[in-house]
């Protein structure tokens, strides 16, 4: 009899046991097991680098662009963000990308930056606001093969809606208006391929 | 058809777009339609109007703007059932120490707020925009609104309640 419960207790703590390990083996079903957006081109834990110069060429074929360069660079600090960033209880509008936006202007020898903090938004792209001046936002998409798509405003019912994002930290407090890139004509999109950090710089 | 026909038919087909345009609601805030506006406190002095605290430090400037982010925002609400509408704003409000000392330049509400519009109001529960018949609205406190610096999980300031920011219409860029 004695032998017998010891062979129940047996097989009941091999159940428990084996159940336990399945638990543990199966992810949960919330999202925290899904990849990251654009987690290819922008991964998690390591830095990343984008970048686009236009040529003189590509300048005098449009006259009316402002954007000579632009960049998105993440580096150990925006990684050390985006972990304390995960570390939250995720809502809308909890950032999960951290980078610093740079870019230089036509006819201005300076490179102009801004902090960014991107959520994610709708249609699979990032949206990404500057802390320095609260207002403006720009949008980041993938394009494949790790590039991705910065775009300011956009379209909405056939028409487009342009937009701004700040490039430094004078909001209303420079003379002459803050540095912002706009949506001009020739500065809605920006293809940015993969580069190396000095691309960036 | 006939040369008046012709002329009749094209004389119509300028004037639709005109018409169209005088179709537009005349309403606060118009459907797909960016707008912003820039003004400053005029709450009255009155017994009993909360102070601002923590720090006591008072508004200098407030801008209510509504671009591309927020109406793409309202595209992708269901539409409204009641025959009002739903639009979202974005409050962003410049305090009397901005950049001093560290302080933020800017604070701003959540980049998610609705409100919900009949012709002349917009009501967000906790504060509301009312269009005057000068063209300006009022952004009144209806119980105070939170407004954060941008950076998630740090400083937030408070507009209280009972608080009234007059604001004019003003080109886009004003509010940049």
């Amino acid at each position: 009899m004695a032998g017998l419960t010891e062979r129940l207790r047996s097989i009941g703590t091999k159940r428990i046991l084996a159940a336990l390990v399945v638990m543990a083996s199966v992810p949960p079903l919330t999202s925290a097991a899904a990849p990251r957006l654009l987690a290819d081109a922008l991964p998690p834990g390591h830095p990343s680098c984008h970048a686009r110069a236009f040529g003189a060429a590509e300048l005098a074929a449009h006259p009316d662009r402002r954007v000579a360069a632009i960049a998105l660079e993440r580096t150990a600090r925006d990684l050390a963000a985006e972990r304390k960033w995960g570390a939250f209880e995720q809502f809308d509008g909890t950032p999960v990308v951290s980078a610093t936006l740079r870019v230089r202007l036509r006819g201005d020898p300076v490179t102009h930056s801004a902090r960014l903090a991107c959520i994610e938004g709708d249609e699979s792209s990032l949206v990404c606001t500057s802390s320095a001046c609260v207002g403006g936002e720009i949008r980041i998409a993938g394009e494949g093969r790790r590039a991705l798509t910065v775009s300011v405003g956009g379209t909405l019912s056939g028409r487009f809606i342009g937009h701004y994002i700040h490039l430094d930290e004078s909001c209303e407090g420079r003379v002459g208006g803050p540095i912002v890139l706009e949506s001009g004509d020739d500065d809605r999109l920006f293809s940015l391929a993969p580069a190396p950090k000095e691309a960036c710089r | 058809m006939s040369a008046p026909a012709r002329t009749l038919a094209f004389a119509a087909a300028l004037m639709l777009p005109a018409a169209r345009a005088c179709a537009e609601p005349d309403v606060l805030f118009p459907p797909a339609t960016v707008a912003c506006y820039v003004g400053a406190e005029v709450t009255p002095a009155a017994a009993g109007v909360p102070l601002y605290r923590k720090p006591a430090v008072p508004v200098t400037a407030v801008r209510l703007e509504r671009g591309y982010p927020q109406l793409a925002d309202e595209e992708k609400q269901a539409p409204p059932t009641e025959g009002d509408r739903l639009i979202n704003l974005r409050v962003i409000v410049t305090f009397a120490d901005a950049g001093k000392h560290g302080a933020p330049k800017r604070y701003a509400n959540g980049l998610y707020d609705l409100l919900r519009c009949e012709a002349d109001v917009c009501d967000a529960n906790n504060y509301k925009v009312e269009r005057q018949a000068d063209g300006t609205v009022l952004l009144r406190m209806t119980g105070g609104l939170y407004v954060g610096d941008g950076t998630y999980g740090d400083a937030n300031r408070h507009l209280p309640d009972r608080h009234v920011y007059r604001l004019v219409a003003s080109p886009m860029g004003s509010c940049r």
